[in-house]
């Protein structure tokens, strides 16, 4: 589904990236984890087209397409999403419309019809129960006064109104407590299927016990130092990410 | 108006060439400076009676030297001594680094440095008092502080006016790469008759200097008018702390032109007046260039039959992207017969910016009020305190301890002699 | 929200939407300004002496004044000969009811989306269209003639209600109050005139919709909306003209009165032409609105979208007169390509306990400059006042200009006055959050300002609301990018 090759991106000529391969198949969870500013977020900000960050060299396949000649929305609408470490305000904006809005334009670019009003409060209904999101919440300006748990909620339910094909959840598990925690884990658990992936960045081992990774990378420097399963995560959880870097 | 002030005979007596010249260009202009006039003076009009001073004295000025002595304070401080804008090098003292002269007095390759410091600034052009300043003047005080020079101790610039006519004061200020001054100016007033008094400083921050302005106006009967035109360069930084208490009517024009990236300018300003008092306020910051900050808080009690006046501007020019502009104005009201006018104005032409200010009229916190009478404090009392803590948020942003305390106790004594109803 | 999508959708390449003109039967003045020309209007509208001649008063007034100077704005001399200021679709004799009016001027109206026919009417909105500067015909009449409203033409009302217009007629806003309520008192041909009795709460919206279509000419209405005690009305005024390369020059007077307990909500969705991207052609507004909470407890609020007009010159303001009322003022301002816009609001506090509100969004961009400009005043006597202000504005694009200038003058001691003002852009973060959803950038920055004029936009009634979210999306588009 996404391959990496050779990735370099830079912001501000502060190279970030340096040399990323990443391969992932449907069905599958890739973790990667790795310390603060080893370029987890860039990765993230890379694949979702983010323009304040040059690649330099390498590229990213999605779906095979070459994916450095779309526009943000354009890979949207390819089925990548990306849950925002820190979600944005929009104020006058409710959620509902905004909503509304992303659906019937990804359904515009498969050729099908708009859902009507009630179409899409029924299937609003629906995901809103996967993350335990309440109407009311939903009718305020997008993640305006929303509490840290609220917002993630609110990118869980997003996820799963325009459901992807590849999720990348940046950080999703920082600020969380524990029962927030397993409400988002829960939220993405019920929406993995054999025809989606997911890809977690995250800084903790704590969200890989309730979203089970089939791989774990380790990203140090701008470079994938070393992948494995799950067991890995729980390796460097006990010897700290120094461990890898004294191996290396 | 200005058809009676005569003005050719001041430029007519002066000696100096270039000075001449530009004396009689800018009365060629006040025409212009006459349309700004109505809206920039709107709620601080001229007076008849005000207006006949004007013209300068054409009588040699007399003053009592040693009553003059008497009021200057006894100690060791770094000191300026202006009397009806003739600075007096017997009664200074000046620290190394800085140099002083009248501007006839400076060589030409000096002349030339002050050139622009001298002759202002767009924006002092515009304006009718200062105008009248330019043409007026008898001497032009020139500070300029050398490179890489750090100065401690503040100057005080002390300005004794005497006239009971008018009194013109100017000054032009350099601050040249990578020094820093703090200056602290008073003006006091000798007569008991209405008199009329004009300041024109120009002051030009070089690159990467700071500079502490305080200003004090305490007067009994005056028309005040005071301008600061300010030209900053590039990574200077300039801190301007204006007090002004009752007594008079008092104008204060400060304008900032930050020229170049990375400035930074603070204005802070406090006014508390009674009786007939007006106090004006008009103040600019134009943001020419990248990545500056400005940030501006006036505070002000009225009470009496006063009047405060606030007017500030800040423009953020098409170039000026990144800005950060801020300012706010909050007037407490003590009277029924007391007026206040704010304009608090902003005007944007980059859209990279985070430009914001707001203004507040009301009244002190019935509650607070309350609480403190509530424990035994008699009203009057407990209004002072909270009156003093409205003050705090302009007095801390003084560095400098002993003058913070100095402003502090200013403030204290004046409020005592305010009525609360 | 089905009505918010289409909006949206509709969001396709179309520029100014009413730039046509329909060719009827016109009579129009000739050319040029005098006290002739004062004298024809009247006699063609049958007026009253008296009325003639507060004209001439006004128009000899007129001669005296200047064109005020104080606005930011930059406007190009105005040749006031140069306008025809009277043109009326012509009538063949006085209709009786709407199913006489010309099938054209009906086509024109349903082109606008007004249906001057009443059982074609979805809801409950009465219209009164005026064209050039002409009523045409009021719908709903007999309805609402049952409730004692007055709901007419402007010079229906002068025939039919003498007394009252005599008695309200420059109240307000006094003929010589400015250069153009001047130029509007000596010449103004009509507008519409509504009159809510004591207690009535006025069952349906009420509506002028006015469209300027003849070319050459100046339109020059007058609103006089009066609510009697306790009474109630929501108004609203819809603008459209056909785009043609000259400028043309509107400049209307609009006056509430509010008697003890009653209130008015006055709507306006502004889009004359704003003329074309170079900024060639569009209207001259400069409009006069104000209102007076003349009773006790009585309140006026005025809302507006303004998108269209070369220039606009406008402060809808509230003289707060009686104890206890209320004024309030909501607008949200767009400017693009060459528009000008200096508009805001005065709030006048004189009696005790008044409270005001402005909330005002100025959107600019292209090479457009923006104006908020306020007066909030409280008196001396008018003890106990409250106003707050919130002006914001946006800038898209570093060629356009945002600017506030608030006069607040206060001069008692226990009122509190609370101004706020706040220029930002679109910020980089909240465009990329709707790319990264899928939504398209267009849609983004509509979604994005929509949302930051909410405040506002959610004051107007439904209708109108959709209407002005549109116009929104419809006058920011390809500003951005």
């Amino acid at each position: 589904m996404l391959e990496i090759k050779n990735l370099h991106a830079s912001i501000d000529d502060t190279k970030i990236l340096k040399g990323l391969n990443l391969k992932v198949s449907t069905g599958e969870v890739h973790a990667i984890m790795g310390p603060n500013g080893s370029g987890k977020s860039t990765l993230a900000s890379v694949i979702a087209g983010r323009e304040d960050y040059d690649v330099t060299e390498g590229k990213i396949d999605f779906m095979n397409n070459e994916l450095s000649e779309l526009s943000p929305d354009e890979r949207a609408r390819e089925g990548i999403f990306l849950a925002f470490q820190y979600p944005v305000e929009i104020p006058g904006v409710s959620t509902t419309n905004f909503m509304k809005t992303a659906v019937n334009q990804v359904r515009k670019s498969k050729g099908e019809k708009p859902l009507d009003a009630v179409e899409f409060l029924k299937l609003m209904k629906e995901k809103m129960k996967l993350v335990n999101i309440k109407q009311e919440l939903l009718s305020r300006s997008i993640n305006e006064g929303f509490s840290g748990g609220e917002k993630k909620r609110n990118e869980i339910f997003q996820m799963a109104m325009l459901n992807p094909k590849l999720s990348i959840l940046d950080e999703t598990d920082s600020g969380l407590d524990i029962d927030a925690l397993k409400i988002v884990s829960n939220g993405v658990n019920t929406l993995r299927s054999k025809d989606n992936a997911t890809i977690v960045v995250t800084h903790y081992q704590r969200l890989l016990n309730y979203i089970v990774p089939d791989f774990v990378h380790v990203l140090m420097d701008g470079k994938i130092v070393k992948s494995g399963d799950k067991n890995l995560a729980l390796e460097l959880e006990e010897k700290g990410y120094d461990w890898i870097k004294v191996k290396n | 108006m200005v058809e009676s002030l005569n003005l050719e005979k001041s430029i007519s007596r002066e000696l100096d060439k270039d000075v001449k010249l530009m004396k009689s260009n800018t009365l060629k202009n006040i025409k212009g400076s006459l349309k700004t006039y109505k809206e920039e003076y709107k709620y601080t009009p001229l007076f008849k009676k005000t207006a006949n001073k004007i013209q300068i004295n054409d009588s040699k000025l007399d003053y009592d030297i040693e009553k003059i002595k008497s009021s200057i304070p006894k100690n060791d401080d770094y000191k300026i001594i202006v009397i009806d804008g003739l600075y007096k090098e017997e009664l200074s003292k000046i620290p190394s680094g800085v140099l002083i002269n009248k501007y006839s007095d400076l060589s030409e390759d000096m002349k030339g440095e002050f050139q622009k410091a001298y002759r202002g600034f767009d924006d002092s052009k515009k304006d009718i008092f200062s105008s009248i300043n330019t043409i007026n003047h008898l001497e032009c005080l020139t500070i300029c502080v050398e490179k890489d020079v750090n100065i401690k101790n503040k100057i005080s610039i002390i300005n004794f006016t005497n006239s009971t006519q008018s009194s013109y004061f100017r000054k032009s200020i350099l601050i040249k790469k990578s020094s820093y001054v703090s200056f602290s100016e008073e003006f006091l007033g000798s007569t008991e008759e209405i008199s009329f008094s004009n300041s024109v400083s120009e002051i030009f921050l070089d690159e990467n200097s700071k500079l502490d302005y305080f200003s004090c106006q305490n007067f009994r009967k005056n028309f005040h008018f005071n301008s600061i035109n300010v030209f900053q360069r590039k990574d200077s930084i300039s801190n301007f702390h204006t007090y002004s208490f009752s007594g008079a009517t008092i104008r204060n024009n400060l304008n900032i032109l930050l020229k170049d990236k990375n400035c930074y300018a603070n204005m802070y300003g406090f006014y508390a007046i009674k009786n007939k008092s007006h106090i004006d306020n008009h103040t600019t910051v134009d943001h020419m260039d990248e990545n500056s900050i400005s940030n501006e808080h006036y505070k002000g009690i009225v009470e009496g039959g006063s009047r405060g006046v606030f007017n500030g501007k800040i423009y953020v020019r098409q170039k000026a992207q990144k800005t950060n502009a801020f300012q706010s104005n909050n007037n407490i009201l003590l009277s029924d017969n007391a007026k206040v006018n704010t304009k608090p104005q902003l005007e944007i032409w980059a859209d990279d910016v985070k430009c914001s200010h707001g203004c507040t009229v009301g009244q002190l916190d019935e509650d607070a009020l309350f609480y403190l009478m509530s424990r035994g404090i008699p009203k009057k009392e407990a209004t002072s305190i909270l009156l003093s803590a409205f003050s705090s948020d302009i007095t801390e942003k003084i560095e400098d301890d002993n003058l913070r305390k100095h402003y502090e106790e200013l403030i204290l004594s004046e409020l005592e002699g305010l009525n609360y109803e | 929200m089905s009505k918010d999508d289409k909006i949206l959708k509709e969001f396709t390449s179309k520029e100014y939407e009413h730039g046509w003109s329909v060719d009827f039967d016109v009579d129009q003045a000739p050319i040029g300004l005098n006290e002739d020309i004062v004298r024809l209007i009247s006699k063609k509208k049958e007026e009253p002496n008296w009325l003639l001649n507060w004209r001439l008063e006004a128009f000899s007034q007129f001669k005296k004044m200047k064109e005020p100077d104080w606005s930011n704005l930059n406007i190009p001399k105005i040749n006031y000969q140069d306008i025809s200021y009277y043109s009326a679709p012509k009538k063949k004799k006085m209709l009786k009811s709407m199913d006489e009016v010309d099938p054209e001027l009906i086509k024109t109206f349903e082109k606008l989306g007004i249906s001057l026919l009443e059982q074609k009417r979805l809801s409950g909105v009465a219209v009164d269209a005026v064209i050039d500067s002409v009523s045409i015909g009021t719908t709903f009449k007999d309805k609402l003639s049952e409730l004692g409203i007055i709901f007419c033409s402007f010079s229906e009302a002068v025939k039919e209600h003498p007394h009252l217009v005599k008695k309200y007629l420059g109240t307000v806003v006094p003929s010589k109050d400015n250069y153009f309520s001047c130029l509007n008192s000596a010449v103004f041909s009509d507008g519409s005139f509504c009159y809510i009795p004591k207690g009535v709460r006025c069952p349906m919206e009420l509506s002028t919709y006015f469209r300027i279509n003849a070319s050459n000419t100046g339109q020059f209405e007058r609103t006089l909306i009066i609510a009697d005690q306790g009474s109630y009305v929501s108004y609203l005024e819809g603008c459209t003209a056909p785009m043609r390369d000259e400028n043309q020059l509107h400049a209307a007077v609009v006056e509430i009165h509010a008697e003890k307990d009653a209130e008015v909500k006055y709507s306006t969705v502004q889009n004359w032409y704003p003329g074309d991207k170079n900024g060639k052609g569009g209207i001259y507004n400069f409009v006069t609105k104000r209102g007076i909470c003349f009773g006790n407890n009585s309140k006026i609020s005025w809302t507006q979208v303004e998108t269209g007009s070369a220039i606009t010159w406008k402060y809808p303001s509230c003289i707060l007169k009686g104890d206890n009322s209320i004024g309030e003022f909501y607008s949200v301002a767009v400017t693009n390509n060459y528009q000008q816009a200096d508009t805001g609001t005065k709030m006048i506090h004189i009696g005790k306990n008044t409270k005001s509100k402005i909330i005002s969004k100025g959107i600019s961009a292209g090479f457009s400059q923006n104006s908020y400009r306020g007066h909030v005043n409280v008196i001396k006597r008018a003890k106990n006042s409250r106003n707050f202000s919130q002006c914001d504005s946006l800038l898209l694009g570093n060629t356009c200009g945002a600017h506030t200038f608030p006069y607040i003058d206060i001069e008692n001691k226990s009122s509190m006055v609370e101004h706020e003002a706040t220029t930002s852009k679109i910020g980089e973060d909240q465009i990329f959050y709707c790319l990264q959803r899928g939504i398209d950038e267009e849609n983004a920055i509509a979604l994005i300002v929509n949302g930051y004029a909410k405040e506002v936009l959610k004051q107007l009634p439904m209708e109108f609301s959709v209407e002005a979210q549109k116009l929104l999306s419809l006058t920011l588009e390809g500003s951005v990018g």
